[in-house]
């Protein structure tokens, strides 16, 4: 608390300041020299003393004594530093002439009625020192629970981290399957052209099988067909994309006689080979019959807005 | 309960001594009956010490800091807003964790200045109407001030207080207030620097060091005089 860099006040400019004597600027320099700087704030107070004993001690005079009356005395705080003195120095004077003569009883007490009061100030230091002491074993009682609780709580954030390192492990771990898997794609994706040869039948060991698929345009073209090997558990669709909008797709399998959606899709995000863009939907072989299909590819933009970026279609085949 | 705890401050001074370990009992009674949570009352504590551990020390030094401000800018419930301008200070600290103005007293300055402003503020629209025209309200106190003079009885029970409390000191500080505050001007002055040399402290420790036992002393006779009337 201490501000060395402030200008240092005299006793007699701090004294002023008490009686609101000095300039405004001294005076709210002073206001924050009194609260955050240790020495003027010390110097205060012994200067304030200093100066109620002046005045108790007739010793003030003209403008100080006035203000002081008409100021310090404002205040019932103050009002009874005032009335202490009086009788502080009362004593002290007594004392110190006590102690010219030889001093054989200091602080005499005076006379037997002090007796009284000198329990009553025992009682009320017992009953003070009593208070503080139950309070401070409550208080003890209460940091223990708080330390206690404080202790539990550090116990439950360290088991949630664990948890969170597990998950974010098994996040990893789901994210390399992924990757696994889509280069099994690729390499069925190769192994699979051009697509009139999937109809061939040339694939008839491979429990799953894929087709590239390109937006249908307006002018009437071939539709691929996809013959569906027995034992095949999951028909994989290269969608093709014209542009990459949307952070995710969903697809929907309709049946394009009744309009019907046969299947859909969860959430799939767009992958990037070369310069072509696609989403890669695996649909159960389960689900499928032999005939036309339309595949609905739909762009949804983290939930706020959906857009159908294109149809495709395919006729399947047993 | 939270004024006793701050009367007896003192007196537990007297009696443990000026280094004892008393204050961290007192602040957590102010706050709990403020509302201040226990967490924003701990970080209150920790950022006023401000990286030494004073066991609560600091909080009441700070708090007798800003009683004083308020008192001396004519402020009636002194005692209140210091308490609200520190239940600010540990609230940002609940919200925020940090503050970043240095040193937390300049900071205990600027949120103080506040509550004094609102406080001037909140007091202006209160003015009942015909007393609008009446002056300030320090200067209506002053008018309608009592004599300091509460009457003899009073004065006698003061005086019987003072002496209880007065034997309750160690012989080294009755000695010490005795040669700091006898006589007056030159000889003061002079007695003063000697008592210092003997001492081996500077006249700014001295003075410290006198005001502790004199302001101990002042609490203690409050206390005293309030015992024997709750009766």
């Amino acid at each position: 608390m201490s501000l060395s860099h402030e200008t240092r006040y005299s006793d007699e400019q701090l004294a002023r300041y008490l009686l609101q004597l000095l300039p405004e600027g001294d005076m709210e320099r002073l206001d924050e020299m009194s609260i955050a700087d240790e020495e003027t704030a010390w110097r205060l107070r012994v200067v304030e003393d200093d100066l109620v004993d002046a005045y108790v001690s007739g010793r003030l005079t003209g403008e100080t004594l006035k203000h002081f009356e008409a100021f310090y005395l404002s205040s019932e705080r103050r009002r009874r530093k005032v009335q202490f003195a009086g009788n502080f120095l009362d004593k002290v004077e007594r004392e110190a002439a006590s102690s010219k003569v030889g001093r054989s009883a200091p602080w005499r007490l005076r006379e037997p009625i002090a007796a009284g009061w000198c329990l009553a100030a025992a009682a009320a230091l017992l009953l003070a020192c009593g208070a503080l002491t139950v309070r401070y074993v409550q208080l003890r009682s209460v940091l223990s629970d708080a330390r206690g609780q404080s202790a539990s709580l550090e116990r439950r954030a360290r088991e949630l981290e664990q948890q969170l390192d597990r998950q974010r492990a098994a996040n990893t771990e789901t994210l390399n399957e992924l990757g696994r898997v889509r280069t099994a794609m690729a390499e069925l994706q190769a192994a699979a052209t051009p697509p009139s040869n999937a109809s061939s039948g040339t694939s008839q060991a491979l429990r799953a099988i894929a087709l590239v698929l390109f937006p249908q345009t307006r002018a009437v073209g071939q539709i691929p067909t996809l013959v569906v090997p027995p034992g095949t558990s999951r028909v994989t669709l290269e969608l093709r994309l014209e542009s990459n909008r949307f952070p995710r797709y969903q697809a929907a399998l309709k049946d394009p006689a009744s309009n019907v959606i046969v299947w859909r899709s969860g959430r799939l995000a767009p992958a990037s080979t070369s310069d072509q863009q696609s989403v890669s939907v695996a649909i159960p072989a389960s689900v499928l019959k032999a005939q036309h299909y339309s595949i609905e590819l739909t762009g949804d933009d983290t939930g706020a807005s959906t857009e159908v970026v294109g149809t495709y279609a395919v006729r399947i085949a047993f | 309960m939270t004024r006793v705890l701050h009367e007896i401050e003192p007196i537990v001074r007297i009696l443990f001594g000026r280094e004892a370990s008393f204050p961290s009992v007192s602040p957590n009674i102010v706050r709990e009956e403020e509302g201040l949570t226990r967490v924003a009352f701990d970080r209150l504590l920790d950022w006023l010490d401000d990286g030494k551990e004073s066991n609560g020390e600091t909080y009441l030094e700070m708090r007798r800091r800003l009683v004083s401000y308020f008192d001396r800018r004519g402020r009636l419930s002194a005692d209140e807003l210091a308490d609200e301008t520190l239940n600010r200070i540990g609230r940002t600290l609940e919200k925020d964790g940090v503050i970043a103005t240095t040193p937390p007293a300049r900071y205990c300055y600027v949120v103080a200045k506040y509550v004094l402003l609102e406080d001037i503020r909140r007091e202006r629209r209160h003015v009942p109407l015909d007393d609008s025209r009446g002056g300030t309200v320090m200067e209506r106190r002053v008018m309608t001030r009592p004599v300091p003079d509460d009457g003899a009885m009073l004065r006698e029970q003061r005086l019987e207080c003072l002496d209880c409390c007065l034997q309750s000191l160690k012989p080294e500080q009755r000695d010490l207030v005795v040669e700091y505050y006898r006589d007056t001007k030159r000889q003061k002055i002079d007695r003063r620097r000697e008592l210092a040399a003997r001492l081996g402290i500077s006249m700014n420790a001295l003075g410290i060091r006198a005001w502790r036992i004199r302001s101990a002393l002042e609490s203690c006779v409050e206390t005293c005089c309030k015992g024997p009337r709750q009766v």
